[in-house]
């Protein structure tokens, strides 16, 4: 990637900007392990239900937390990999009588633990089918950590070559075109202010970048020094001085940045968190 | 408090991402190889971090490299020692298998190098390949194994079933007819094999994907059957991670993220595949600094109130030593940017 872009794509989001933004259909939020991307995620999910949007969210890979979702009152959309697979199956075949038998043998169910890709297409397919079905709808996918959100991400384009016929090339192309149509995709992938998660989320920008996906945003959270500390003591003054060095030597000063919470409840810190992207897009 | 935890033959590093899982083994394996030990450290994570600290290149991936002890205490005086590195790249133990299994493949195959990437699926089962083709050589006191986060460290425990479902007695029985049949990509092959079952499977399997895939997953799986036996040779591997004798536990987790049903959860949800011998690491933990910190009678308000806040963060994972663990370590937060002198820091505290 050109270095002029990259500059381009960590600058932090304008008025106008962060507008566009918010009409956008899919969001994915991803980023390094302990991040916090589940609650912003959740986060962003209230402030767009505020917003009278109809939201729908969805995780990846991951034990969700049912009661905290019931708790904040955020629809939960139940898609898991296995199940859309098993769907897709059946609707290219004709038959779900077919499609449950062929995915419960042990070499079918073999073939997906080996090769997740092939869950993560058809995941990512059933999605967007949602969304251009029911154009008033919002989708919010929780992923998994960069690494395998990359692997998601990428599935669809590594294996459109790999696929030259078959029913599913056409359904590739059309999640490809669907991810990289920047008003309908955004990715906002977290990072906590140190040298290397802001390191790594530079690369995974890149990466995602240079697959033709355009609208890739960094968000760093957890940050001390946007936590309106009075007077701290030495060790928070020393954490607050160790973040901002990592923030300016990486080149990151314009990206949003979130603080850390001094609270100790999950459904405190994403109320605040929900309240803090109120002020960033009003 | 805790008397120091000696080492074994296989010691495991697990937990939820951004922990500081690397971080902790690096300190294990630095703090090893000071008392003279034989250390080999392998990380699965395809995050790499590991190569940020060791500085190790993008050309070492897969291979062993020897790490100085100079590397975290240039400066400090410190005793020499090193250990061995290893970065996994399944590519590089395919190779190595198919050498030693006297088979030559199509590496360009498109299926396998999608596998063979990182996080494609066998980084995983190559791991378990690598940590027994090691233990043999009896060249290490310790192999200390920097799993990925959650759910995928439950993946690599699961590696063992895996295997075997991909070695499926149906499965096996395609394969050796395909890899006994000469012209393997015509189509009409088929249409030969109409008594099986499995035909059947591909035969639905190319009608979604396409025969030009099938042709090449056909060909990707020949090519890993036939080195079915080192796969299967490392799964007796397994047994040992259920013996305290062979393996020591350490489930990572951080006050910083106060994620302890998290890590009760990876427990529960891993007790089949391993033993009693299970620490709880407590990383990034401010106790030290909590402890000197004496609040001015001026300064209550929003400051007392940081503090009850850390405080009570730390207090949570005090009190986890009731859960089943069979010792709870406190690290403390390491306040410095260099990978190197956190790995240094965290090795002392291996000490007491």
């Amino acid at each position: 990637m050109k270095e002029d872009t990259q500059s381009c794509l960590w600058q932090g989001f304008s008025h106008s900007k962060s507008n566009d933004i918010l009409n956008r259909k899919l969001f994915i939020f991803t980023g390094k392990g302990g991040t916090g991307k589940t609650s912003l995620a959740l986060a962003w999910a209230k402030y767009l239900i505020k917003k009278k949007r109809k939201v729908l969210f969805n995780d990846v890979g991951q034990n969700p937390d049912f009661e905290l979702r019931r708790t904040l009152n955020v629809p939960y959309l139940n898609l898991d990999l296995s199940s859309c697979m098993k769907d897709y199956m059946a609707h290219k075949l004709g038959s779900v009588i077919i499609s449950n038998w062929i995915m419960d043998t042990s070499f079918f169910k073999s073939l997906f633990k080996i090769l997740p890709s092939l869950g993560y297409i058809t995941f990512l397919g059933k999605i967007i089918k949602m969304l251009q079905d029911d154009q008033s709808l919002t989708i919010i996918i929780d992923a998994e950590s960069s690494g395998h959100a990359q692997t998601m991400l990428e599935s669809s384009f590594n294996f459109k070559d790999i696929f030259l016929s078959g029913l599913l090339v056409e359904d590739l192309h059309h999640i490809i075109n669907y991810l990289s149509d920047k008003n309908n995709t955004t990715i906002f992938t977290l990072c906590n202010p140190s040298i290397m998660s802001i390191t790594e989320t530079q690369e995974f920008i890149s990466q995602i970048y240079d697959l033709g996906i355009p609208e890739v945003y960094p968000i760093i959270n957890n940050s001390y020094y946007k936590a309106g500390i009075n007077n701290p003591p030495d060790f928070i003054k020393k954490k607050i001085n160790l973040e901002k060095k990592s923030v300016k030597n990486t080149g990151f000063q314009e990206v949003i940045a979130l603080p850390h919470l001094l609270e100790l409840e999950d459904v405190k810190i994403i109320n605040e968190l929900t309240n803090q992207l109120k002020e960033i897009f009003h | 408090m805790n008397s120091s935890i000696k080492n074994k033959n296989i010691e495991i590093f697990c937990g939820t991402g951004g922990v500081g899982k690397t971080t902790l083994a690096t300190s294990r394996a630095l703090y090893l190889s000071r008392l003279g030990k034989r250390v080999l450290i392998i990380t699965i994570d395809p995050s790499k971090r590991l190569k940020q600290i060791l500085d190790i290149n993008e050309t070492d991936i897969g291979k062993i490299k020897t790490i100085d002890s100079n590397l975290f205490y240039q400066r400090k005086n410190a005793k020499e020692s090193s250990f061995d590195a290893l970065l996994m790249a399944p590519l590089e133990t395919l190779k190595f298998i198919n050498n030693l299994n006297n088979i030559s493949n199509d590496l360009q195959n498109p299926i396998l190098k999608i596998l063979m990437r990182p996080s494609g699926g066998l980084n995983e089962i190559m791991s378990i390949v690598e940590l027994n083709r090691h233990l043999q050589s009896n060249k290490y006191d310790s192999i200390i194994l920097d799993t990925p986060p959650g759910q995928n460290f439950i993946d690599f425990l699961e590696a063992g079933e895996k295997i075997h479902n991909f070695f499926d007695k149906s499965f096996m029985e395609i394969f050796k007819k395909f890899s006994n049949s000469q012209g393997l990509k015509t189509r009409g092959l088929f249409s030969n094999i109409v008594s099986s079952g499995i035909s059947k499977l591909l035969s639905y399997l190319e009608k979604v994907t396409g025969n030009i895939f099938v042709n090449n997953f056909i060909d990707a799986m020949i090519s890993i059957y036939k080195a079915k036996n080192s796969f299967l040779e490392a799964l007796s591997v397994q047994e040992k991670f259920k013996t305290s004798k062979d393996c020591n536990w350490f489930l990572v987790t951080s006050v910083e993220q106060q994620k302890m049903s998290e890590a009760l959860l990876l427990k529960a949800n891993a007790k089949k595949y391993i033993n009693d011998n299970i620490h709880l690491l407590v990383n990034k933990s401010l106790t030290p600094f909590l402890e000197k910190w004496k609040l001015e009678v001026d300064e209550k308000g929003s400051l007392l109130n940081l503090k009850n806040v850390l405080s009570k963060r730390e207090q949570r994972f005090k009190d986890m030593h009731l859960s089943g663990f069979k010792q709870v370590v406190f690290f403390p937060e390491i306040l410095c940017d260099s990978p190197q002198e956190h790995v240094f820091e965290l090795n002392k505290a291996w000490e007491n």
